[in-house]
């Protein structure tokens, strides 16, 4: 009976001490970064080519965004795609390897969600040139911009932060 | 005759670069973007090496994968040999159609830009 407690009383500390861990986790936040901050705008540099992690950022850009939108902030979001990121914003399964079909679907759900929340999403026509892919072929919530590194120096020169995701 | 010797030479130096110049273009119109007859154009991503084989799959931007054969003769660019290809890579492949087999003629690696 002695050891029924004692067995009962430290899976009881056990639970206590994580839920303490877990609640401190939840409890964080940007106070600090974000005092008397009530805009932000952001500018999304994204040129990595591998889907998975592709599909990763994508959920971590959303999560980003949510997270500073219930932090009071009033958010605007340019998306920029360069490099090997180009060809998972095209239509259909067009430019990809089979195995990473389904993961382009999910970019391109990405990118329908952003673009009705008003996010721009850009591509550079120089990138699109040099993997050969015709404007044409892309999504049509995507808008081509000539050059995307005048895009980050325009838009920094605007005061936008840039996050790079590459 | 000591002033026609220079004038000579420059003569001779001047052809043989105009030689070197239509050779690297008569070699670069060969290998045209585009289907011929005799030679098929494909560009893509690769999607499998089989270095025991000799053989890549390339996947063209709209279309299914085609198995590309490669020989002592197939004429590389940006890699030596065929164990430098990788997964993923952009290539450009001019191949012809042997017994079934697509023979590559020449395959060139595009290089990996940023932007």
């Amino acid at each position: 009976m002695r050891y029924l407690f004692q067995n009962v009383m430290m899976v009881l500390a056990i639970l206590v001490t994580c839920s303490i861990s877990f609640s401190s986790q939840t409890s964080f936040d940007n106070h600090l970064s974000l005092n008397g901050v009530t805009k932000a705008y952001v500018y999304f540099d994204i040129s990595l080519k591998e889907d998975e992690l592709l599909v990763f950022r994508m959920n971590l850009l959303d999560r980003t965004i949510r997270e500073m939108n219930e932090s009071g902030l009033e958010v605007t979001a340019v998306i920029g795609f360069r490099g090997g990121a180009s060809r998972f914003i095209t239509k259909d399964d067009h430019y990809v390897l089979e195995e990473e079909v389904e993961n382009k679907k999910k970019i391109q759900d990405w990118i329908k969600r952003f673009s009705s929340q008003g996010i721009t999403i850009e591509q550079c026509a120089i990138a699109a040139e040099i993997n050969d892919i015709p404007v044409d072929d892309f999504l049509s919530e995507v808008k081509i911009v000539g050059n995307g590194y005048i895009s980050l120096v325009g838009y920094q020169a605007q005061g936008y932060s840039v996050v790079p995701m590459d | 005759m000591k002033q026609r010797v220079p004038l000579l030479a420059f003569l001779l130096l001047l052809g043989a670069l105009f030689l070197f110049g239509a050779t690297s273009l008569a070699a670069e119109a060969m290998y045209e973007e585009v289907s011929t007859e005799d030679m098929l154009y494909l560009r893509g991503l690769i999607s499998k090496v089989d270095t025991d084989k000799m053989q890549i799959s390339v996947r063209p931007p709209k279309g299914k994968r085609i198995r590309i054969t490669i020989d002592p003769d197939t004429l590389l660019e940006g890699v030596s040999q065929i164990d430098e290809f990788e997964k993923e890579q952009q290539v450009k492949v001019w191949y012809s159609i042997d017994n079934d087999t697509n023979r590559a003629i020449k395959i060139k690696k595009m290089m990996e830009l940023g932007c």
